[in-house]
């Protein structure tokens, strides 16, 4: 075997490696799991509500920011 | 119905508007195209919490404490990176904050190994082979291992992860690249070791001649 077919060699092997290794992991995925779509929609609720709950000058603070990003831009 | 049919097209158009502009209308306090951002995003960043924390509790947390740690920087959110990239970095870095001080648990591969021995099933044995292949994944420098994760688990791209891990692309290659080297590294070592000893571990024995059908 010459060095160029021993170099492709080794990246066929690499490439079949982790052909075989996505196959396994994902056979095993943690995040590959059932989760009610009630779940979901509790998460989303309570990321809201916890939003709705920053104090007004965060929001506030949101808002600022890109103003003055936007008057610098134009300055 | 004509109520549910004007819903309908509400919510294709919500669908039919792109992250960066949700994005755009949040930075002036649309609350409403945030709320769209988190529906969009909150299946794949569970997913990716789970697959850093492994507990679906703790995924959760990270998940919303990710959302509303963007809601609050979002101003600084320069969009050199998409949203769902850095949406990721920062579940990725509320993950490894949380699982600081914590320790991991390392039950599985002794647990494992006493299945294994007990089982004949070659189902059973195959699955233990993968989880040996998680555990060795988990023992890998952070850098590599959270590269191995995002292309394995999430399919992203090489650029996607460098923007995730704040790196250049090439090193975000290398890291995987590295990753894969290890474990075929590791693989192969594990296969020589149960040669030489009498005492079969059965799992890596099958996960080796596996391998080997496909040209290791």
């Amino acid at each position: 075997m010459n060095m160029k077919d021993e170099k492709w060699w080794l990246l066929k092997s690499e490439l079949l490696f982790e052909e075989e290794l996505k196959k396994r992991l994902r056979s095993v995925d943690p995040g590959k799991i059932d989760v009610s779509e009630t779940f979901f929609t509790k998460i989303h609720q309570e990321v809201m509500a916890k939003i709705d709950l920053l104090p007004p000058s965060e929001n506030k603070k949101i808002q600022n920011k890109k103003s003055a990003n936007e008057k610098q831009i134009k300055i | 119905m004509a109520g549910m049919a004007k819903a309908s097209k509400t919510s294709t158009i919500t669908e039919m508007i792109s992250d960066k502009k949700l994005v755009e209308l949040t930075k002036h306090g649309d609350k409403a195209a945030f709320s769209e951002l988190v529906l969009r995003h909150q299946q794949p960043l569970l997913r990716l919490s789970l697959r850093f924390v492994k507990d679906l509790d703790l995924a959760k947390d990270i998940t919303q404490e990710s959302f509303i740690k963007a809601y609050e920087r979002i101003s600084s959110f320069e969009e050199r990176a998409s949203f769902k990239s850095w949406l990721f970095q920062i579940a990725i870095n509320t993950a490894k904050n949380k699982l600081r001080g914590k320790k991991q648990d390392h039950k599985d591969v002794d647990e494992i190994q006493i299945g294994v021995a007990a089982v004949a099933e070659q189902g059973l044995v195959q699955n233990a082979v993968s989880h040996l292949l998680q555990k060795l994944v988990e023992e890998l420098p952070e850098k590599q291992k959270t590269a191995l994760k995002l292309r394995i688990y999430e399919d992203l791209s090489f650029k996607e992860i460098a923007e995730i891990m704040k790196c250049p692309y090439d090193t975000a290659k290398a890291n995987y690249r590295h990753a894969l080297l290890k474990l075929k590294e590791t693989v192969q070592k594990e296969s020589e070791l149960n040669e030489k000893t009498t005492q079969n571990w059965v799992g890596v024995r099958i996960n080796v001649m596996q391998l080997e059908e496909v040209d290791l």
